[in-house]
Parts: structure tokens; sequence; C-alpha cells
């Protein structure tokens, strides 16, 4: 009881303080390892110097455990006021629970960002989570072993052709850039699953791709990133965070950033994964986490992520990045300008197009569908998926 | 103190602060609070009117020791379990009223385990209650039950706002370079306490099963249960020097430090410590034993650390210093076994048959229930014919040393009673005076050699000649 009472006088004895000099104090968590975390780390001192009345707490919670933990301690009232880095599924997730705190269109500074991007995080107008950093896909090539940027994909034919190796990344997620390169989307402008030629060009090229010896189409990321990280690879399609790991194995002047090679006159864009900063509900010093969200946004922030050599690309547009000074954060900037951004409200949906965009993909490699009617059989079994899903939602609600 | 200690202990600080200071968790922790509040005041209460109602009833069964002792169980029971079903019940209405406000319970709802805990621990000790010495089971809910229990409800409520194994993590001081964490001076402090005290209460309550419900000497069970409780107790200190995690170069400091104070100060303790191992591991004694201290029967009750504690036959503790068994000799009744042998020294007077006189002395000792059979009562003549008595040495075996000098008194009292049914004389120091001057008045001496001259230890002669 004693402990009980001395918790609560300690809590009290804050409120009896001039408004001004009142302290306040976060409680930040943030799913950068180290020794990336480094980078947030300073933001976060930076702030609390130029604001010595306010203090930050950060805690390390990697991303895969956020959402558990986020959700046990909410239950008790407690969790962080600020999370940093949630991805696009752990912010549907917590914006449907209801445990986020809306932006305040008053108080959150939205002039840095795109309106498509901002729009695309928006649950019914509303913005629960801001932008902080985003990755998209990019062309790193090795200096050393004769890589230089491809302008196109008949380019990087060429460089196959002469006994350049090149890997390349065939799951749905990480080979849509493709479908774009050659013009094409999976969706309408309503974000309804609805495949076009551009798509049937991508796995046309795909298939006609095979027979190079040198390009090595692989479903497993993992396995080809590491094959160029050891240098037995000389190009490799790529997301730009692995810039470091690149930097760390390959010495960093070999390593090389260009945008994805075009198709039929088209540069294309990856998907954009966004690092979201989002407030607790249940915060005491929403205001204080706003107008830090503010201060992680803004443009000097920006920069510095930008230039911090992590692959991050800055969501502040007003960040501009000199290639002449960072050649490699200017290109991933310029890469994120073509990139497509997936909006939030397409929830469950996205997750199964996605597996069956990756289904699609292997049959096609496979030789087992032809890449003509690779279109028709994405359309047909998504209907037959969304029927199902229809089915079992009216028979769970009678 | 560490500057990494600080800073992390100011993180927990003002993690807790930063909770707290969410009307979400002010409202969860006031409302437990009332919550607690609540429930003392009407457990209070409930009790006073119980007590009312039960006076009575108690009054009435005062004869009926059984029903009066069993009353007393359910009314302890009652009264440990109002408390925290009353909380918990107070704190799932509570829960439900804010749930139905759209607040969020989760404080509320961890807590609810700290009031089951205290009910369970309330039904453990009701148990103990019911079937051990109630001062017994006091002392324990006093210095083990009740320290736990509030040392688990704090682990509860504290691990709600930090993290229980960061806050272990934190640093408190160096020592040769080694950091010292909270968790670990938890172990070593607090740790070490309720490890001695439930190796104490598991050797206690096996002591008492095994000797209750089995048929094991009670001796070597308390020995052999004394070496478990020392081992028990090393893997503690071992466990607890693991969690120090202290390197070769600390444990070298440490020991260096150790061995000066050791040869200085805690020698003797050492000492008697090891001698107490020692006594226990080659079994020359251990508690019930039967021993002769300073010319007194005793029996060893305990064997601890630093001494040996043993009971006289005059109900006086003597507390012995280990050591002193191992570099003296004592002598011990129950070394292999407990027989002993005990002697009666009997004279006659020369007019009696030595045979009839040994054959009831044999016959008496065989009587006695407390004499064994194996050994046999063996009746000697005592060396050689003395000036007015042949003395009679009776050797018995008992097996219970203790009872010697009862056992001893009750077969002279039988021997006296059978001599005299069977006109056997008891002898007694004959003294012939002769007085050469003839003088009419005696002087006082020899009125007072006439008095003892007739009668023996006190008993008129003309009684014993009967």
């Amino acid at each position: 009881m004693a402990l009980l009472f001395l918790l609560l006088a300690l809590g009290g004895c804050e409120t009896v303080r001039d408004e001004t000099k009142k302290a306040h104090r976060l409680l930040v968590w943030h799913s950068w390892p180290e020794p990336e975390s480094e980078l947030v780390e300073k933001l976060l001192k930076n702030y609390t110097e130029l604001f010595p009345n306010i203090h930050i707490v950060t805690e390390y919670v990697p991303l895969n455990d956020i959402q558990s933990r986020f959700n046990e301690q909410i239950q008790l009232g407690m969790g962080p006021d600020l999370m940093i880095g949630l991805d696009v599924q752990q912010l549907c997730y917590f914006v449907n629970k209801n445990y986020l705190h809306e932006l305040p269109t008053s108080d959150f500074d939205e002039s840095h960002f795109s309106r498509k991007t901002l729009n695309a995080f928006k649950t019914n107008g509303v913005l629960y989570g801001s932008p902080f950093t985003a990755t998209t896909h990019v062309l790193y090539f090795n200096k050393s072993q004769g890589g230089k940027s491809l302008a196109n994909l008949e380019s990087l034919i060429k460089e196959a052709a002469e006994d350049h190796r090149i890997g390349i990344p065939i799951d749905f997620t990480d080979a849509y850039w493709g479908i774009d390169a050659f013009n094409g989307s999976v969706f309408d402008k309503e974000y309804d699953m609805a495949t076009d030629e551009g798509f049937i060009a991508w796995m046309q090229w795909i298939q006609k791709s095979l027979e190079q010896k040198n390009i090595i189409f692989d479903s497993d990321y993992e396995v080809l990133r590491d094959l160029f990280a050891k240098g037995e690879l000389d190009y490799f399609i790529g997301k730009s965070r692995e810039l470091p790991l690149f930097h760390e194995k390959l010495k960093p002047e070999s390593v090389g950033v260009a945008t994805l090679p075009a198709g039929k006159n088209k540069s294309p864009g990856g998907l954009l994964e966004v690092e979201i900063l989002a407030i607790n509900r249940l915060s005491a010093e929403k205001d204080v986490a706003v107008d830090l969200v503010n201060y992680l946004t803004n443009k000097s922030s920006q920069r510095r992520l930008a230039n911090g050599g992590l692959g991050r690309i800055p969501v502040n547009d007003d960040v501009h990045l000199d290639p002449r000074l960072s050649p490699d954060a200017a290109s991933l900037k310029r890469q994120k300008r073509h990139a497509i951004t997936i909006p939030i409200t397409l929830g469950n949906n996205r997750k199964q197009i996605f597996t069956l965009g990756d289904e699609i993909n292997q049959q096609v490699l496979q030789g087992v569908l032809l890449a003509e009617d690779s279109a028709d059989e994405f359309q047909l079994r998504h209907a037959e998926l969304a029927e199902q899903s229809l089915n079992s939602e009216n028979e769970a609600t009678q | 103190m560490t500057e990494e200690k600080t800073q992390s202990l100011a993180e927990m600080i003002d993690r807790i602060l930063i909770f707290i200071a969410r009307p979400e968790v002010e409202t969860q922790l006031i409302v437990l609070g009332l919550v607690v509040i609540l429930s003392i005041l009407l457990s209070s209460y409930t009790w006073k009117l119980i007590c009312e109602c039960l006076k009575p009833v108690l009054r009435n069964t005062q004869h009926m020791p059984y029903i009066h002792s069993y009353l007393h169980k359910v009314i302890y029971l009652f009264k440990a379990l109002t408390f925290p079903i009353l909380a918990l019940l107070l704190n799932m209405v509570a829960q439900s009223i804010l749930e139905a406000q759209g607040n969020m319970v989760g404080l509320l709802a961890e807590i609810q385990y700290s009031f089951y805990t205290l009910i369970a621990f309330e039904l453990v000790m009701a148990v103990f209650y019911a079937n051990f010495e109630a001062h017994e089971v006091s002392r324990y809910r006093r210095r083990f039950h009740i320290p736990l229990l509030i040392l688990i409800v704090l682990f509860q409520l504290i691990n709600q706002f930090v993290d229980i194994h960061l806050l272990a993590a934190i640093v408190v001081f160096h020592y040769v370079d080694n950091p010292i964490t909270f968790g670990a001076l938890a172990i070593a402090t607090l740790g070490l306490y309720f490890w001695t005290y439930t190796i104490n209460v598991i050797y206690t309550f096996l002591l008492n099963f095994l000797v209750k419900f089995t048929n094991t000497d009670k001796g070597a069970t308390q020995a052999t249960l004394t070496l478990i409780r020392y081992l028990l107790f090393a893997l503690g200190l071992y466990y607890i020097f693991s969690q120090l995690q202290l390197n070769s170069t600390t444990l070298a400091a440490i020991t260096a430090g150790l061995s000066i104070g050791v040869g200085f100060a805690l020698r003797e303790i050492l000492s008697n410590f090891i001698s107490g191992i020692l006594l226990l591991m080659e079994r020359s004694l251990h508690p019930q034993d039967i021993i002769e201290v300073d010319g007194t029967m005793a029996v060893v009750q305990s064997l601890k650390i630093r001494a040996t504690t043993v009971r006289t036959i005059y109900d006086e503790e003597l507390v012995i210093p280990n050591q002193k068994f191992l570099t003296e000799s004592f002598k011990t009744y129950t070394g292999s076994d407990k027989k002993v042998r005990i002697t009666v020294f009997i004279k006659t007077s020369y007019d009696n048959n030595p045979h009839r006189v040994i054959e009831l002395m044999k016959d008496t000792a065989i009587a006695h229930p407390s004499i064994l059979s194996d050994p046999a009562p063996e009746v000697f003549i005592q060396d050689q014919f003395s000036d007015n008595s042949v003395t009679f040495k009776l050797l018995m075996g008992i097996d219970k040393p203790m009872n010697k000098e009862r056992v001893k008194s009750e077969v002279i009292q039988n021997i006296w009673h059978a001599f005299r049914s069977n006109n056997i004389d008891l002898t007694y120091p004959g003294m012939e005076v002769s007085i050469k001057d003839s003088v009419d008045q005696k002087p006082f001496y020899q009125s007072s050699v006439e008095h003892r001259q007739s009668s023996v230890y006190g008993i008129p002669r003309s009684s014993l000649s009967q």
C-alpha cells in the first residue's frame, strides 16, 4: 500500500510546477538494432538538447516483437509514448485496435510530404502514423568487378552476355519493379486487383531471360544478397537498406548504387517500404510526442538520416541531396521518386494478392504456367480467393 | 556508484514516472488502493461480527478438545482468507465497472494474481497450523512466509512497470573490475536467506515426518538430514558465487582477504564447523546420543554449525563447541548400541548364605522390566572378605541409559524387600567400645554411639530383624 501511495504521490508532484518549466518524459521504442540505432539515438539526444525539459527514455524492441509487446503493454495502460520504425502491417493492426493517437492536422506538419504518400497512410482521411524513412529496390553493382549503372533491361541482358553475373530476386514483392518497368500494374486506380499487359510483358521477359546463364533468378532474397556480399555476383537488385551490409562486406568504394534499369522507356519503381512513427493513444505527453515526430521528419533530421549510410531514404520531399557530395544517397532518393506506395487501406487484401503473386511468379519461372496466361490466372485465382473469403465471412456472421 | 548504474536506475525511475503519469494507470492504481482499503475495513468488520457470534460456541465446546481445536482451525482459516477473497471480489467488480467505461484494466487484472497468491499462501499456512506445532508454524510464518509473500507481491507489482530482467541487470557497483548487479545482490542476500530458511523448513518437516510415520532412528535420521542440509547450503553458496560472476582475479582477491580473516577471526568458528561435519560423517556423535559431560549424563539435542547442544538429566541445556568433541575424549553410552551395564553393590552379613543372596539378587534383577535378559544379570562377590560384611556386585544391562539412576534405585528397593522376606541380614558397621573407667554418668559421645548401633541407615535395628 505504501508503495502504491508513493507511486501516486510521485506522479502527482509534477502537476504543481509551472507549466513552462514542466518536465516531460517520453518513452520511445525503436526497432533499429545496433549499430543503426546510434543514428536514432543521436537524433533524439539532439532533440533533448534543444528542449532540456524533455527527457527521453529509449528502448530497442525488435520489429517482430513490437506488435505483441505493445498489445500486452497497452492493456495495462502502459507502452511507449512513441514508436519508431513500425511497418505497414503493424500500423494497420494498431489502427484497427484503436491503439494509436490521431496525428492532428493542426500540430503535425504535413507540408514536407507528398500528398500521394500521406494519403496512402490515412484511414478514413485520418493519419495515425507519420512516415519516417523509406526503403525501395535499387540496382547494386560491384565496381571492382566492372559493374556500372544500367540504363535499361537490354543493357542488363548485354552485361549478362559479357559474363557478368546478375542476381534478381523473383519474390513478388522484390520483383514488382519489373511490372512497373513494362508500364504495368496489378491494381487499378481504386487499388482493386487488375493485371494488365505490363504484367504479362514482365513475365515474358523473365521467361526469356531464363535462357541467360548469368542471370540468376531466385525466390530466396537472402541467398542472392549474400552472394553479392561475397563478391560472387556483379549485379544485384535489392533493397536500399542493404547498403551498410555491402559496405561492410565489400569495400565501400566497390559498391555502386543506381536506379533500376528501365523497361519500355519507363523508369521503374519498386514497392516503397516505409518505416512509421506512431503515438500511443494512452500517452500522457501526446503534444510532445507530436512535436518529436515533427522534429524527426524535418529537413535537417531527414538529411542526417539520408547521409547516415544506412540506405534509408528520406521521406521529407524538401530534402535535396547533392549527387556529388552523397552519390549513393542521391541515387536512392532518385529511385524513391518512382517507387510505388500501396495504401494501408488495402489491409489483408494486400497480403492475399502478394502471396498469390509469389505463386504465379514461381509457376512462370518453373515453366508450369505460360507468361501469356499468367495475368488471367492471377485474376481468376484472386477472384476465387475473394469469393472464399466472402463466404467464410458470411458463415461467420451467420 | 558508477555512471552506468545511475543512468540505468534513472531510466527505470523515469519509466515508472512516465507510466504513473498516465490517467489510465493512475485510475487503476487509485482503484487498487480503494480495493485494498475497503477489503481491510470489510474483513475487520466481518471478523468482529464473527467473533461475537462464535464466542458462545467456543465457550460451549471448551470441554470437547477435539471439536474446540477443529473450530479454532476453521476460524483461523476464515480469518486468513477473508481479506484476500474480499480483495479479489472487489477487484473483479472494479474491473467490470472500469471496462464498461472503456478504461484499460490490464494492471488490475495482473494484480489479481497477487490476491490468488495470497489465498494460496494462507491455505498452505492453514495446512501447517493443522498439522504442526502452532509456535513453530508462527515462527515459520513470521520469518519465511510473510517476507516471501511481500517479495512476490512486490515482484509482481514492479514487473508491471519495468522489465524485471532489466532491473536485475543494473550494475550497483564494481568489485575488482567485476560488475555486481541488482540481480546478483538480490540472490546473494534475499536468495541466500530464503534458501537457508527453505532448507531448514524442509529439514524440520522431513525429520518430523520420518520420525512420526516411519521406523527410522531419530538420531540417525537427524544426522543424515543435517549432512544433507549442509550440502544443500553449500550448493546454494556455489550458485550465489556463480551469479556474482566473479572472475578468477576477483576470487583470488577475495580468497586472499578471506584467508587473513579466517586465519584470525573465523579460525575457531571454521574449526568448530568442520569438527561438526567430521563428527557427523564418522558417526562418532549424532543427535539423540547419550553422552557424559563433566560427569553428568546428557542427550545430544542438535549438532549445529558452531556448537552441539546437549540436555542433561537435570534438564539443563549445555552448548559445547564442536571442536571439544573432536580434540578431547568423551564417554558415550550409545556408540554402537544403546545397551549399558549398571552396577549395584550390596553388603550382607556373614551369617547369610552367599548362594542364596546371589540367587535372590539375580531373580530380583530379572524381574525388573527395564533389565535386559541379554546380557543376563550377573552377581559377583566383591574382591575380598571385609571386616564385618560380604560385598556383592550386581551387574545388569539396560537399553535406556538415561534411566540408569531410576532403575538402579528401583532394583535396590526390590532387593531390600526380597532380603527382608527371606531373612537376609544387611550388614552395618559394627563397633565395640570398652570403657575402662566406670562412671555413672555416660558421656555424651557414648550415648551417640549407642544410638548409631541401634539403627542401620536410620532404620531401627529391631525393625530390620523382623
